[in-house]
């Protein structure tokens, strides 16, 4: 994803590196679903929010020292995902990909993709009215 | 193909080629569960679908693994040669459906007992087709299960792009 | 009023307390600014379009990309035109200023 600088703020961000990572879950999903048959296959999976620390995204540091640098809150920004190896130990007979597991998977992804880019387009919205001064 | 505007339906479509694929292989062998006596004399032997994982898709793998790319191994003997594109994988052209193989079913044809059969030998017995309905019906529910699955992916891909639009 | 409050008064230094000083030192900084604004309204948009590009023509830009780049350009621009608008709306308003 970019970095525009200006529309980086706390929620702008956050909502789109949440967009990124459900597009690349989707297309994991979708891999491993054209992949269900394919022996040899290794079903995969985008780690992204157990990578997040939710008690270190909200604090602010305290800094008891002149000089010391306080604790800055955890940007999901900065966070980045992995599409590693599911190991579920499942066997569908040709491999471990649970079709019904992903076809959940596809589900609520598209699900959160919607959200998130429903939210997105709310966030500029309310910039659009903020910098013409009226509802757009 | 992982890359693009469409990528991800890209990716559902391999597999449904592939489905696709193994559900008419089924059809034929069903379609010829009786057929004794093809254009060569002999029974209508059973096809099958094989999935193959393709060489590519395991290098990508690997190199993946090693956190290096095919780009890595290229010798340059001229500045400004271009890298070389990635290795088809299971989602790149030439995966999944493309490498959906069709081969025949080497396991022994069935003798049945009918010295009435056109076919029947001194003895009376007849080869009949390798194939056996039941394992073709449950290759035919799979196919289709799995051949919806990636429908089910494309709508979501679609429906993802389309919200994207919106933003 | 004593002596002592008297000095302080001489003190005041007559541009300061008419802002004069100040108007010249605003002018140019505020200039960069304006400046500094429209470059980034050009960067933002050409960023855009190299993701359109980039997108059309097979690369690794998805769709999201592409929509959140245009829609931030626009708004760095509606900014910018709502910024000038402002200032011409207030310099039309010294303009009609009696002096």
């Amino acid at each position: 994803m970019i970095k525009t600088g200006l529309f980086d703020s706390a929620h702008l961000g956050a909502l789109k590196k949440a967009v990124d990572v459900y597009a690349r879950r989707h297309k994991v999903t979708a891999r491993n679903i054209a992949n269900v048959e394919t022996p040899g296959y290794r079903a995969e999976k985008v780690k992204f929010e157990e990578l997040l620390d939710r008690n270190r995204m909200s604090i602010q540091g305290v800094v008891t020292q002149s000089g010391h640098i306080p604790i800055r809150p955890q940007d999901p920004m900065d966070v980045q995902e992995q599409v590693v190896e599911t190991e579920n130990g499942f066997d569908n007979g040709v491999n471990n990909v649970d079709i019904d597991d992903q076809m959940t998977t596809l589900a609520t992804t598209d699900l959160s993709y919607r959200m998130a880019t429903r939210l997105l387009s709310m966030r500029y919205n309310m910039l659009s009215s903020a910098i013409k001064g009226r509802v757009v | 193909m992982s890359d693009g505007m469409f990528s991800a339906i890209r990716i559902s479509a391999s597999g449904l080629r592939g489905q696709r694929t193994k559900m008419d292989v089924v059809a034929r062998n069903l379609a010829n569960a009786e057929t004794t006596r093809t254009a060569d004399g002999t029974p209508y032997r059973r096809q099958r679908a094989i999935f193959k994982q393709v060489l590519g898709d395991r290098i990508n793998r690997h190199l993946q693994a090693m956190g290096r790319t095919p780009a890595d191994f290229m010798v340059r003997t001229q500045p400004g040669h271009m890298a070389p594109p990635p290795l088809p994988g299971v989602t790149e052209p030439g995966g999944v459906a493309d490498s959906v193989e069709v081969a025949p079913d080497s396991s022994e044809f069935r003798v049945v007992y009918d010295p009435g059969h056109p076919d029947a030998d001194a003895e009376g017995y007849v080869l009949m087709p390798n194939v056996n309905p039941i394992t073709e019906m449950v290759d035919m529910i799979t196919a289709s299960r799995a051949y919806e699955a990636n429908v089910s992916a494309v709508q979501a891909a679609k429906d993802m792009f389309n919200d994207a639009l919106k933003i | 009023m004593t002596i002592g409050s008297l000095k302080s008064l001489g003190s005041l230094d007559p541009k300061a307390v008419y802002g004069l000083g100040q108007k010249e030192q605003v002018k140019p900084g505020f200039a960069q600014k304006l400046q500094q604004a429209i470059d980034e309204v050009d960067s933002l948009q050409s960023k855009r379009d190299a993701m359109v590009q980039d997108m059309v023509a097979g690369g690794p830009t998805e769709v999201h990309d592409v929509m959140i780049a245009a829609r931030e350009s626009q708004l760095a621009f509606e900014l910018l035109l709502e910024t000038r608008n402002k200032l011409l709306e207030s310099y039309q308003e010294v303009m009609r200023m009696q002096v």
